[in-house]
């Protein structure tokens, strides 16, 4: 008999030294009490699993899988991981239609984009919230994100893509379903910025949405097979010259760093390093002294730079606050580590709503308190919820980098010319 | 990214040393692999409370004097020992975190299981037995939490009973209180703390006054389960509050915690918060840069470095089957040499393997192949020689070793 096949999990839960931390710092715990806390939900539960799958528990969906249970963790147990993983593999809840629409960002977008007008005007309207709450269960204080008449891709084949040719080096964009069918000018700000630096952007060969929805709605085949198709296209640019893939959300990058491996079970070793943010790539060009930023010398503003979770996670923020803090005229406050609550398509759902208001609600009252003439952050869940929470105005470190940015002395500073 | 140093580690000593060095205008790093020890923090910290011996000490600063040439505290000195005590208290002034309690003379705290110990400094609302005997009559009451585990009444009252200080026992609850204990695994006091928070606060001081109104006492001993209690609070409860540690991760740790890492965000300072070191780059006797499990190949390089990375816990140190050893930087360690020699059979008596930890010089530069690291400092629990479970010293050492530290990268 093979005592060992019960007892070695695929995440490292014998790290675990009960120490209990996790629990001090998860979101959920003081709002849901039915939720079990990280610790029990996580390496507690999951030696109960592994001999006796009737052990799981559906409570684990309270999770909001933001992270910060491991990076509190002093003993590096993976512990979002174990309770993300159990829940795909052992739920017997299957993915509602409302999840299924929630999840399948490009389905959904494609349509959307080609009479935005329509959607963007019924999405607004109370009848329509009215009977989406009632039929679908998707939280009617809810605005949706309006959507763009032309997608990001279009546009760039239009107007962009020929112009990047004639840079010596570049970057291929993962632009992400927000920018593709909410909010192109995010992508066309990023390519304004790299371009001035001298750095040409170019999509990938084929782009699907990076999966973190689906994985979330417990879609695992679909995400595994969007995941591939991004890895294949990651690889390919890879070969053919480009010299990293950035994204301007922190959570599409996450997923594809992390959660490909760490969740969906793909290898992914060989690209890792490649995928990374858009700021952490400017950033480190900056500081090797191989790109300079010349800033407007008439732009001051006061920015609350929020963390997004898997930004946190990712260990990336330094990247966008340090980018930020170099233009002159900034003053910068970054505000404390809290979730906003939204946690993607969690905070859609009416059955969560209060929650997701409930653990917001510091970040709220913080912003409100410093009174900034906007806030800035790296992932566009948590724009949405905080624009929607606060009535701030939100913005990506990217747009921010690029509105300061005085193009015409940074590309002299660069040596472009013509 | 370029700093002028780096701390590894946000305990108490890569927290000191890193907020001392941010106020003196330096560019600081602070790389920190998950929360510390802080989070179990009783409110309470040491200096030295027991000498080798292991005999209850009154006052430290002169007892320092018995400990063996190999305890950091030796390193530093006698006479700024007591400097440094008092710049330890005005740091964590500074931060917000308010204590009572001197270098010069113990006072005495009141354990989780209700047994008194020597202390240095205590948090300004935590119950000392000194605050106890100083109201007018001897008599308090404990107010308990339905369905707490963590927290003891009974054993308290024994103890301060034979003090000579009469206690009543009174058991609170409330809506918020019954709603919370759904999940009993979360019914713990760091989980209290955070639902008991605005109009919470208020209606779980409405409840503290219910339960204790009838009953004549001074004061109120409640379990150190709600974040700073405002005035208002008192104002509510109608007497004297005071609050005792509870058993596992603990509110008044974590809140030095939070007040230490925002008093050095607020000095300038860079966190690097979820990093582990995982790398270093060395020039001859020189470190050059550290690299971290988050940024792939990114350089973190600096002037000066400080190690403090905590001992077993904190993971700055590892024990293999036969050895200590300090798992980054390859630095040299002190411990017993063989694995015989770790442990002695009294489980409360002294392990030989408690005072294992880096080796360093008499600046506390790190010892590399046998040779200090030229801009590499060790702090805290990390540094071999103290065995401070024993010596209840653990706040001491990491405060004076990393203040002396901060001094030595300053000048």
């Amino acid at each position: 008999m093979d005592f060992q096949k019960e007892n070695i999990s695929r995440h490292n839960f014998e790290q675990c030294t009960k120490c209990t931390i996790c629990t001090t710092v998860c979101p959920v715990t003081p709002i849901n009490t039915r939720y079990p806390g990280p610790k029990q939900a996580g390496p507690d539960g999951e030696r109960y699993r592994l001999k006796n799958p009737e052990f799981f528990d559906e409570a684990l969906k309270y999770c909001l899988n933001c992270k910060r249970c491991e990076v509190a963790c002093p003993s590096d147990v993976r512990i979002g991981d174990l309770i993300l993983a159990a829940r795909l593999s052992y739920s017997a809840h299957k993915p509602s239609l409302r999840d299924t629409m929630l999840a399948e960002t490009d389905i959904m977008g494609s349509i959307a984009t080609l009479a935005a007008p329509v959607v963007n005007t019924s999405l607004a309207l109370k009848p329509v919230k009215y009977i989406m709450e009632r039929t679908l269960h998707i939280d009617s204080h809810r605005q949706f994100p309006k959507y763009a008449s032309t997608k990001f891709e279009t546009w760039y084949r239009r107007n962009a893509e020929a112009g990047q040719k004639k840079y010596s080096r570049y970057v291929s964009y993962f632009h992400g379903c927000y920018v593709n069918y909410n909010y192109p000018a995010l992508g066309k700000a990023l390519i304004g910025l790299y371009n001035a630096a001298g750095i040409g952007v170019r999509m990938l060969e084929r782009e699907r949405c990076c999966g973190v929805a689906k994985i979330a709605n417990g879609l695992v085949k679909e995400a595994t097979r969007d995941a591939e198709i991004n890895l294949t296209s990651i690889r390919k640019a890879a070969e053919d010259g480009s010299e990293a893939v950035v994204a301007t959300s922190s959570t599409c990058c996450f997923t594809m760093r992390d959660e490909y491996e760490h969740v969906l079970g793909l290898d992914n070793s060989d690209v890792r390093r490649s995928i990374t943010l858009a700021t952490a790539y400017l950033s480190r060009l900056v500081e090797r002294g191989e790109v300079k930023l010349v800033f407007r010398k008439d732009y001051r503003r006061r920015i609350a730079y929020h963390t997004p979770c898997h930004m946190e996670r990712m260990g990336f923020g330094s990247y966008s606050v340090e980018l930020l803090r170099s233009i002159p005229g900034v003053e910068l406050t970054v505000l404390g580590p809290n979730c906003c609550g939204i946690a993607g398509t969690y905070g859609f759902k009416q059955e969560n709503y209060a929650t997701s208001q409930a653990i917001g609600s510091k970040l709220f009252a913080e912003i409100e308190r410093e009174q900034p003439d906007f806030v800035a952050t790296d992932c566009e869940t948590c724009k949405w919820q905080i624009e929607m929470s606060t009535g701030a105005k939100v913005l990506n470190p990217i747009e921010v980098l690029f509105e300061a940015l005085d193009v015409e002395a940074t590309r002299r500073a660069n040596n472009l010319t013509d | 990214m370029k700093f002028e140093t780096i701390v590894t580690g946000a305990g108490l000593a890569g927290l000191t040393a890193a907020i001392r060095l941010a106020e003196a205008e330096q560019k600081v790093g602070l790389i920190s692999a998950g929360h510390s020890a802080l989070h179990f923090c009783t409110g309470s910290f040491g200096l030295l409370g027991f000498d080798s011996a292991h005999k209850a000490v009154e006052h430290p600063i002169e007892a320092l004097a018995d400990l063996a040439d190999a305890h950091p505290y030796k390193k530093i000195g006698g006479a700024s020992l007591e400097g440094l005590a008092d710049e330890a208290v005005a740091l964590l002034n500074r931060a917000g975190v308010k204590t009572a309690g001197s270098a010069r003379e113990n006072h005495t705290r009141i354990s989780p299981l209700g047994v008194l110990r020597p202390a240095w400094l205590t948090l300004e609302n935590m119950a000392t037995l000194e605050a106890l005997k100083s109201l007018k009559r001897p008599h308090v009451v404990i107010a308990g939490i339905a369905g707490f585990l963590d927290f003891y009444p009974r054993f308290i009252a024994a103890t301060l009973e034979k003090e000579g200080i009469k206690c009543d026992i009174v058991t609170v609850d409330n809506a918020d209180l019954r709603n919370l204990r759904k999940s009993e695994s979360e019914m713990r006091s760091a989980n209290i703390a955070r639902v008991l928070r605005g109009e919470a606060l208020v209606h779980f001081a409405e409840s503290v006054y219910d339960a204790v109104s009838t009953s004549e006492p001074e004061a109120v001993i409640l379990p150190a389960v709600v974040e700073a209690a405002p005035a208002v609070f008192e104002g509510i409860v109608g007497r004297k509050v005071l609050f005792a540690p509870t058993v596992g991760v603990s509110v008044p740790g974590i809140e030095i915690h939070s007040r230490l890492i925002h008093r050095f965000t607020e000095a300038g300072g860079r966190l690097l918060n979820g990093h582990r070191v995982t790398g270093a780059d060395f020039d001859g006797d020189r470190l050059t840069a550290v690299y971290t499990d988050r940024l792939d190949d990114d350089a973190l390089y600096a002037d000066n470095f400080i190690f403090a990375a905590g001992s077993f816990f904190g993971r700055g140190l590892t024990a293999t089957p036969d050895e200590v050893i300090e798992p980054v930087f390859g630095l040299d360690t002190a411990a017993p040499a063989e694995r015989d020699g770790w442990f002695t059979a009294d489980l409360f008596g002294v392990q030989p393997v408690m005072n294992a930890g880096v080796a360093v010089d008499d600046s506390f530069r790190a010892m590399r192949s046998g040779v200090p690291v030229r801009n590499l400092y060790a702090a805290g629990a990390c540094i071999a020689g103290a065995d401070s479970l024993h010596n209840d010293s653990g706040a001491g050492v990491a405060m004076l070793t990393a203040l002396a530290v901060a001094d030595k990268i300053i000048k």
